[in-house]
């Protein structure tokens, strides 16, 4: 038998010369080698001890030594040393890689490295003293050296082994499509975007070049072997990531949305000719079309009819692909692979779903018009929230909370802690198919819609009322400190405000106004700010409206805000009974704001005229 | 490199792979020197006078015709049955060689030279060399193995010139005409070694072994080497090798390593396996490479398949010389050769593989024609026939004779290009463990159905060295 043991300093093993393994240290040795008396009494030819707090100093050999155990504690005591050319960290990294490959860790059981580990064979013990290069040396074909860098997710090295690439159509395997798929795949991988790194210079030139790559490599695939599901669906997925990248806000925009959103529904749409049942594909063409709405909204000049049926068109074959993703998904048997295979799109379909059908819903501006009307004293009728957006809104709950059961196998439940969830799940990259942050904030989001709909039937309307609005508190709140928590490690530090922005309004419905504008008193996106308005409006005080009023007054040239700002102001004019500003605000309504505003101004000019 | 400070063995940075490759990817060559020593040899042997500046194209132009006749007369007829045994059926070593010592040091210390190579590679990829090592060459003739050694050092000598090598023989033989020649051979040699290479020859003992009382050598050793020693051509040592290489192992250190080197031929190959089966299931030592189990490390020994591993080598100028003079041999630029090594700590260069989920074995392959299967193997042998080579594999799972060749499993034809156009930068070479990925079992044999692999496209090929 062989030991390894830890110190934490080198200078208290030269000093003490001796190692006390009990309490909790030695239940974890018991754990992880259970049968240790029987391996103990082998005998122990060598024992190595590292320095787990100095990774970089050398590791040592106990030349000579004795070993003492009874059920309470195990005690080695050193007589000599030898110092080895291994540093500790070394030894470290090594006995940790054995210690999984043997199975004595097991994070899943909770079983981790102890402080003293045993180790059976010679060899073994070797390979960690002696800190050999891992494997032997081998000769591989470029398909097994392919398969193996892909399984260190070393895609640099992949694309490496035939550089340069730009030479590849002069090279053999330019025949080989099983290669060639394997470079365009690196390649692929090579080309994803991280927005964080934008300004870094050659930053996007490497992009492309890798992207343009990619998609010729993948194309000849397709040219060689076009009924290859895989090679056809690996480009489509380049056009369905490039699509992606340029939409996301702050991306990269050095290509033509529109047209990779056609060859990214071209080609996911061949991958669905050769396996209709294809949870990728379909998962894809799901989020490109609706991508396509995104795009064909902000190309429109002239609204019309005709414009909305096709939104509509466009919306319902979104919805449906990503509708036959989820139930092919569900189809598969429990044990299956492709269970696993596809779990990331499932989980991102069902939140895909959820998304689109809480969007759908208006309940943002029927919020402002409940509020506002009710400063007013104008009359919201809940007959006014059509019985689409309730199915809507239900729809939404339905799929984002099978969302995160399947993600956490556990159902959505306010009492989880968040925190110690998402660092659990950042631990895991297996399971990081979606942002932990944007589920909570949708589940807190849907259920702050729900909460709404029942605050405005009126109070202790319904047995979920209260459900729905400690859910939407809590699940909003998570998201925030989970946020923060990253912010803290440096792992994400995006913009939260939208965050607080619906905390706000779930702070405005439970009538806690200092809360919502400690919220976001601080924010500078227009849509925030709005909403800080309406808090200060609520106040009913006249120093609130003044300062709501400077808040808003310059919102009239921002593009995206103005209707709301218009409107909030409008209702300021006529609370603080500036009319003549009031009436210059409302000639113009007509050519500068949506369609939104100019109904709601309509409406409360009307009611003013019927009193 | 570096030298492990506990066990002084020599152990690999993950860079040093490049070095060991080149071992495999181009054909060796022997130096120069070498050859211009050995003919420095002939001529002092010969009392002929040498200019020392003259290249081996020149020295060898010089010697006289009548002393090349004999040269080829012997390399042609020296291990033919007529001449070699005796009324008794006994061979005399001593009247084999008679006179022919330097025959044989012109032609058969060079193809040997290169052979231990392949023994010294599988002992450096598992750290089992040291930078320090005494050797104990048993039946050294001219010198081949200590020779092939010493290059393999100057190698590694050259190419870590921050590290220390350090060579020590003790030379055993029973003709004192080779021993000179070896010690006066090594001694020459040591003039091209770098800086950093020590080698010195501590003792030469001119003594026959004919039984295991005849191994009295001081101390023990690291490596033990014997290169045709066992071969039935030396029928005495044949007899007696299961006794000789027994005894062997007290002289043997505890981490040393005993390397055997046979000829190609079939017959040896029988008389080697079955005594290298002996001695591992009496118990004495066991198999470190080649012959590993892949799925479970293998105890016992029965098999005695005919097979052999190839040195490639660019044919040496004083082979083209002797064969524009009319020798028929020595034409090949493969060398084929048998070879072991034998531990006695119980340790093998591949470890037996402890998951065999994906993959099946070979004695089941029969169970899956026409299917498309992963498989694991150890190279058992390499045939090259021009453009295709034909590859034959062993996981432990099969016993084969030695005329059951038929019935291994081999993999069908493939083009070398093919291979090369896959990716695959070294010949391959026997006793070099295979993995094939999506490789398809088809059947062949008309009234036994015997499993082939055929190659496919998307199959998935991996040598570990």
């Amino acid at each position: 038998m062989y030991l390894i043991v830890n110190f934490l300093e080198q200078s208290k093993l030269l000093a003490a010369k001796r190692f006390v393994l009990q309490r909790e240290y030695f239940d974890t040795f018991k754990q992880a080698f259970p049968n240790y008396k029987q391996l103990l009494q082998k005998g122990i030819y060598q024992c190595i001890i590292y320095f787990s707090r100095e990774k970089y100093k050398a590791a040592y050999c106990a030349q000579r030594g004795s070993l003492y155990y009874n059920t309470d504690k195990l005690e080695i005591i050193f007589n000599d040393f030898k110092e080895l050319d291994v540093t500790s960290g070394d030894i470290h990294k090594r006995l940790r890689r054995h210690g999984y490959v043997k199975g004595w860790i097991n994070r899943k059981d909770k079983i981790y490295l102890p402080l003293v580990c045993i180790i059976e064979d010679e060899d073994d013990f070797e390979e960690i003293r002696k800190n050999m290069p891992s494997g032997v040396i081998r000769d591989s074909d470029f398909l097994a050296r392919l398969r193996k860098l892909e399984k260190q997710n070393d895609w640099k090295g992949m694309c490496d082994l035939f550089e340069p690439l730009e030479k590849i159509r002069e090279k053999d395997i330019w025949n080989d499509p099983d290669v060639l798929y394997g470079v365009g795949f690196a390649c692929s991988k090579m080309a994803d975007f991280e927005r964080e790194r934008l300004k870094e210079k050659g930053y996007l030139e490497n992009k492309r070049r890798y992207r343009e790559l990619c998609i010729e490599i993948l194309k000849r695939c397709c040219e060689l072997d076009s009924h290859n599901y895989s090679h056809v669906l690996a480009l489509g997925y380049r056009h369905y990531k490039n699509v992606l990248e340029l939409t996301q806000p702050k991306g990269r925009r050095d290509g033509n949305v529109k047209k990779e959103i056609e060859l990214a529904l071209e080609w996911n749409n061949r991958a669905l000719e050769l396996n209709p049942d294809s949870i990728k594909a379909h998962y894809r063409i799901g989020r490109i079309m609706d991508k396509r709405v995104d795009n064909y909204r902000y190309s429109v000049k002239q609204w019309s009819k005709e414009v909305f049926d096709a939104i509509e068109e466009m919306e319902f074959n979104a919805v449906g692909h990503l509708e036959k993703a989820v139930e092919l998904y569900e189809k598969i048997g429990e044990h299956e692979k492709a269970k696993k295979d596809n779990h990331r799109e499932y989980v991102r379909s069902l939140y895909s779903l959820a998304k689109y059908y809480c969007e759908k819903t208006q309940m943002n501006d029927w919020l402002y018009q409940y509020y506002l009307l009710n400063l007013l004293n104008g009359q919201f009728q809940i007959k006014q929230i059509m019985e689409q957006d309730k199915r809507n809104l239900n729809a939404a709950k339905e799929y984002i909370d099978k969302c995160f059961e399947s993600l956490f196998n556990t159902k959505p439940n306010p009492d989880i802690d968040f925190t110690h969830l998402a660092s659990q799940y950042d631990e895991n990259s297996e399971l990081k198919k979606l942002s932990i942050i944007d589920m909570l904030y949708r589940m807190g989001l849907i259920y702050l819609y729900l909460y709404f709909m029942e605050v405005i039937r009126g109070k202790n309307s319904s047995i979920n009322m209260e459900e729905y609005g400690n859910k939407a508190g809590t699940y909003l709140r998570a998201a925030k400190r989970v946020a923060n928590l990253y912010r803290s490690k440096g792992v994400n530090r995006r913009n939260t405000y939208y965050i607080n922005n619906w905390l706000a309004w779930y702070y405005i419905l439970t009538g806690n106004l200092k809360s919502a504008e400690h919220e976001i008193k601080g924010a500078k996106d227009g849509y925030v700010k709005c909403t800080y308005a309406i808090v200060l409006l609520l106040f009913k005080q006249d120093s609130k409206y003044t300062l709501a009023e400077q808040i808003l007054e310059p919102l009239l040239n921002d593009d995206k805000s103005r209707s709301r700002a218009a409107v909030l102001l409008a209702c300021i004019y006529r609370l603080s009974g500036q009319e003549q500003k009031y009436s210059r605000l409302i000639s113009g309504i007509a050519q500068k704001h949506n369609m939104w505003a100019r109904r709601f101004i309509a409406k409360i000019e009307s009611e003013r005229n019927k009193r | 490199m570096r030298v492990d400070r506990l066990d002084e063995t020599l152990i690999f940075e993950s860079q040093d792979k490049e070095l060991f490759l080149s071992c495999f990817q181009e054909p060796r060559k022997l130096p120069e020197y070498i050859e211009k020593e050995i003919l420095k040899l002939v001529f002092d042997s010969l009392k002929l006078d040498i200019n020392g500046n003259d290249d081996v194209t020149l020295l060898i132009k010089r010697l006289p015709t009548p002393f090349i006749n004999k040269v080829i007369f012997d390399v042609e007829s020296m291990f033919s049955d007529e001449m070699s045994l005796y009324s008794d059926g006994v061979h005399e070593s001593a009247a084999l060689y008679l006179g022919r010592h330097l025959s044989y040091l012109m032609y058969y210390l060079p193809v040997n030279v290169f052979k231990v190579w392949k023994p010294l590679v599988d002992l450096q990829v598992k750290d089992k060399l040291k930078w320090k090592m005494r050797i104990l060459d048993i039946g050294t003739g001219p010198g081949s193995v200590a020779v092939g050694i010493m290059e393999y050092y100057r190698m590694m000598a050259e190419a870590f010139p921050y590290l220390n090598f350090v060579l020590s023989f003790v030379l055993l033989d029973g003709q004192r005409e080779f021993l000179t020649i070896a010690k006066r051979l090594i001694n020459s040699l040591t003039a091209y070694m770098p800086p950093n290479l020590f080698v010195s020859i501590e003792e030469s003992i001119c003594r026959t072994l004919d039984s295991p009382e005849d191994i009295s050598v001081s101390g023990e050793f690291d490596l033990i080497t014997m290169s045709n020693f066992l071969t039935i051509n030396e029928m005495r040592n044949s007899q007696n090798a299961v006794a000789i290489v027994s005894a062997l192992k007290d002289s043997l250190k505890k981490d040393g390593s005993v390397i055997i080197i046979e000829n190609g031929i079939k017959n040896n190959c029988l008389s080697f396996k079955t005594i290298r089966n002996d001695l591992v299931n009496q118990g004495v030592y066991n198999v470190y490479s080649p012959c590993n189990g892949i799925w479970q490390p293998k105890k016992e020994y029965s098999c005695t398949c005919f097979n052999m591993v190839r040195c490639f080598w660019e044919i040496p100028l004083i082979y083209k010389f002797l064969r524009d003079h009319g020798l028929k041999k020595g034409g090949r630029y493969d060398v084929p050769f048998n070879y072991a090594i034998l531990r006695k700590d119980g340790k093998t260069k591949y470890r037996a593989e402890g998951n065999n989920r994906f993959y099946v074995q070979l004695k089941d392959l029969r169970e899956y024609i026409d299917r498309t299967v992963n498989v694991k193997a150890i190279i058992r042998t390499v045939i090259d026939r021009g453009d295709k080579i034909s590859v034959s594999l062993c996981d432990g799972s099969m016993d084969l004779g030695i005329d059951d060749d038929s019935s291994a499993v081999w993999i069908e034809p493939v083009d070398k290009e093919w291979l090369v156009k896959k990716g695959l930068n070294l010949p391959i070479v026997a006793a070099e463990k295979i993995t094939l990925k999506k490789v398809k079992v088809i059947a062949h044999g008309t009234f036994v159905v015997i499993p082939r692999l055929r190659m496919q496209g998307s199959t998935e090929i991996e040598i570990e060295y």
